[in-house]
């Protein structure tokens, strides 16, 4: 044992990686059994208790990991130190080999693998951590499943507690991600990136007898889908024109240019095609639609979703196929995330709905990590990315002790008051909100302060990107009032509901992880100067962790160490705007008064979107479908006969339609009269004999 | 004129079309047995006639005639057994109302 993780000390994140699937497996059997054997007992918490050990083991394994990979980082400075200490956290098999086995010929072998790199050791612990409390949150926020009985508040439908089954969908999705995290190469990353999706299809379903939480889970799958073609076209694009799907080579190939001859196109395809699989993923517009209507699932699934799992996914990928961008992708990545930051800003503002709010907070908030990565910020962006995972799931863990606590009111004009009567889901709620609108000295300060300095040295360098500094100024001002809005109509105040007015502090099962993720959410950039954002562990460590780009950035980033203080100075200024104006109109009593004007409209603008969809494509689809099925349905006419005979249709019936015509005439032969067999078989003979007779004079 | 191998021969071949041809002409269950017996009989006459005439089959001509009997015997007894069956269902001996598993 102690050999096993010796040899090859990454497999300390392999084991944190596996062990989910292995507690996937044991629940799945305990479930059957426990099911058939007796099917009318009541559900037990078995499950939950058991995941958490699964993931609490999975959590200190990835911290061993991280641990280790630090000390040999430490021991061996400089770049290829680094080098030399990710081959001792890269394993690789092979796994299929296509072609000639002679020489190393390009696209010729398919491996699987796990490799850790600075990225992966960072991310898979925040993982580990994140699921770990998120489960035991859930552990007290799903305790009704437990039930024989379970009323569902939403559609009042009775059925059976499926609390186990809950877990298992957990550890699917956490096993998914970090396999995702893991992976060597670009097929085994869309494995996981596949598996991450069924998963939140299962949990954002999960209440499966609500029509809206199904619609809402296939809309997730399919608009998911759409991006994972344009990644699937980046994959193939990468085999056929680079001939490897290995992160690694690929990388190489296009720094150096080592294969000459393939053109610019192609590369902007790769790069491109990645790309829309990260837009699908991180909600990023135009494939934003879905992330609203996750909200249907559990409150633990959205902070998973939205925290350290399936959007951080995206973000991920960008970083991880950082080499192989060139500058048009780079491009389209920042302002998709611009664009992306602002929209969903506006649209936050007006929601009334708490996790709705958190929702598009958060697809604001992975605007921000795209741009940073599409200005060259690659540390910044994955900075933000790390601090985000804490304070979004503490936040969204809040908003689950809130729901908890209101007996499933999800209105913010509904609550009110709940600083007194739930103060530690309070006040771990507003160390997440200081953090997301980036209040000094917590860990989203320092993220956003970086983000906002790459943005900034880089429309200093490239004057025509002026709107990418204006974009994230602007969003970070909104940022600061609609979280500064949704702490103070929570829980300020007075209640504005029995619900509310009843309302008592939550289990320790669900208050401990709002603590834990608190204290992550305010110190995690901590370092020494404090107040320099830069200082801290996290963040150096990120900035040598940066992955090489072919499109030079180094301007930019000069520009943006040089800026760094005028950068924040605005970001602050831009916050206390934000907040300032939601606590006057928090005075004046004005919050929940829907704004008017352009505000107003940018919401019709949003439900435009979606409706835009459902008239362009998922109405064309369905009317398509509709229609190839009538014509395959009609009668037959002539027409029909000729088309079906020479398409797809004709090679499928033919044989059958053979066979029909054959079969009568054979049967006939088969009179059932002993004379007429005896008769066959006396001319048979005699016509061998014929032959014999015949051949051999 | 003496008598020769191929005497007998022939007189095996007219029995043989005999049997055939009451095997295809007879509906009776018992005559399509009488005609069975007649082509055993054909190839009797051919191995005892064998046994006479071709030098080295003295031995093996008898000993196969009268394993044909004995054959000829045990297939008498079934034939027999499984048309008083068919006469006891249906009621005729005639074959050609025998057609139940005709589809």
């Amino acid at each position: 044992m102690i050999d096993f993780f010796a040899e090859q000390p990454g497999r300390w994140f392999l084991v944190a990686g596996l062990l989910p699937l292995v507690g996937v497996i044991v629940l799945m059997f305990v479930g059957v059994v426990m099911r058939t054997t007796w099917p009318h007992s009541k559900p037990t918490t078995f499950g939950g208790w058991f995941a958490l050990l699964i993931t609490l083991l999975a959590a200190g394994c990835a911290v061993q990991g991280l641990r280790l990979f630090l000390e040999s980082d430490a021991m061996e400075p400089g770049l290829a130190g680094t080098i030399a200490v990710e081959q001792d956290y890269h394993e690789r098999l092979e796994w299929l080999r296509l072609g000639p086995t002679k020489a190393e010929r390009l696209g010729t072998m398919l491996t699987v693998g796990y490799r850790v790199d600075r990225l992966t050791a960072a991310l898979v612990p925040m993982v580990a951590i994140v699921t770990a409390l998120i489960v035991l949150f859930s552990i007290g926020y799903m305790k009704d499943e437990a039930e024989r009985v379970v009323d569902d508040h939403a559609i009042h439908h009775r059925r059976r507690g499926r609390f186990g089954q809950f877990f298992l969908y957990l550890l699917l999705f956490e096993f998914s991600m970090i396999w995702l995290l893991l992976g060597d190469n670009l097929l085994q990353v869309f494995m996981g990136w596949e598996l991450v999706g069924a998963s939140s299809y299962f949990l954002i379903g999960f209440y499966t007898e609500r029509k809206s939480a199904v619609n809402a889970a296939n809309k997730a799958f399919l608009v998911n889908r759409v991006g994972d073609a344009g990644f699937l076209v980046g994959i193939f694009t990468a085999w056929a024109v680079f001939g490897t799907m290995d992160l690694d080579k690929l990388g190489g190939f296009l720094s150096f240019n080592a294969i000459p001859g393939r053109g610019e196109v192609w590369h902007t395809v790769l790069g491109l095609g990645i790309f829309c699989g990260c837009v699908g993923k991180s909600a990023q517009v135009p494939l934003h639609t879905w992330l609203r209507d996750a909200m249907e699932g559990p409150t633990p699934v959205s902070a998973l979703i939205h925290a350290a799992t399936m959007v951080a996914a995206g973000v991920y990928l960008v970083a991880r196929c950082y080499p192989l961008f060139n500058e048009t992708t780079f491009t389209v990545i920042a302002y998709t995330g611009a664009f992306t930051m602002l929209l969903a800003a506006v649209i936050a503002v007006r929601m009334t709905d708490i996790k709705r709010v958190l929702a598009y907070s958060t697809m604001s908030q992975l605007g921000f990590m795209m741009l940073a990565l599409g200005v060259g910020g690659w540390s910044a962006g994955v900075f933000h990315l790390l601090t985000h995972a804490f304070f979004k799931a503490l936040l969204f863990l809040g908003a689950g002790s809130v729901i908890h606590a209101l007996h499933h009111e999800q209105d913010l004009r509904a609550m009110g008051g709940l600083r007194k009567r739930m103060p530690l889901t309070a006040y771990a709620m507003l160390a997440g909100v200081l953090a997301i609108a980036g209040f000094p000295l917590t860990s989203g300060w320092a993220s956003k302060d970086q983000i906002l300095g790459a943005a900034l040295g880089f429309s200093l360098t490239q004057p025509t990107h002026v709107l990418l500094i204006l974009a994230p100024l602007l969003t970070a001002a909104m940022t600061a009032y609609y979280m500064g809005r949704l702490w103070l109509l929570a829980f300020a105040g007075s209640p504005r509901s029995a619900a509310a007015e009843h309302a008592h502090e939550s289990p320790w099962a669900i208050v401990f992880p709002l603590i834990a993720l608190a204290a992550f959410s305010i110190a995690l950039g901590w370092g020494w100067p404090i107040w320099d954002p830069e200082a801290g562990p996290v963040s150096r460590y990120l900035d040598e962790a940066k992955l090489p780009s072919i499109v030079d950035f180094a301007a930019a980033t000069k520009s943006a160490h040089e800026h760094h203080l005028i950068a924040g100075a605005a970001a602050l200024l831009a916050a206390g705007l934000g907040a300032g104006t939601a606590i006057v109109r928090y005075r004046a009593g004005t919050l929940t008064v829907p704004a008017a004007g352009i505000v107003g409209k940018s919401l019709d603008a949003e439900a435009g979107i979606d409706g835009f969809y459902r008239r362009i494509f998922t109405r064309a689809a369905i009317r398509l479908g509709a229609s190839t099925a009538g014509f395959d349905k009609q009668n037959a006419t002539k027409t029909r006969a000729r088309f079906d005979f020479a398409t797809l249709d004709g090679w499928a019936t033919a044989p059958a339609d053979a066979v029909v015509a054959v079969a009568p005439a054979a049967g006939r032969m088969q009179t059932g009269n002993v004379r007429h067999y005896v008769l066959a078989l006396v001319l048979t003979v005699a016509a061998g004999f014929a032959l014999v007779s015949l051949f051999a004079l | 004129m003496t008598l020769g191998l191929m005497h007998f021969l022939m007189l095996g071949a007219f029995l043989f079309a005999c049997g055939i041809a009451c095997l295809l002409i007879r509906r009776n269950a018992v005559g399509l047995l009488m005609g069975i017996e007649l082509i055993l009989n054909a190839a009797n006459v051919n191995f005892v006639a064998a046994a006479r005439y071709v030098p080295g089959f003295a031995l093996e001509g008898q000993v196969f005639a009268v394993l044909v009997i004995v054959l000829a015997a045990a297939e008498a007894a079934v034939a027999l057994a499984i048309f008083l069956h068919l006469y006891n269902t249906h009621g005729t001996a005639n074959v050609d109302d025998a057609d139940d598993l005709k589809g």
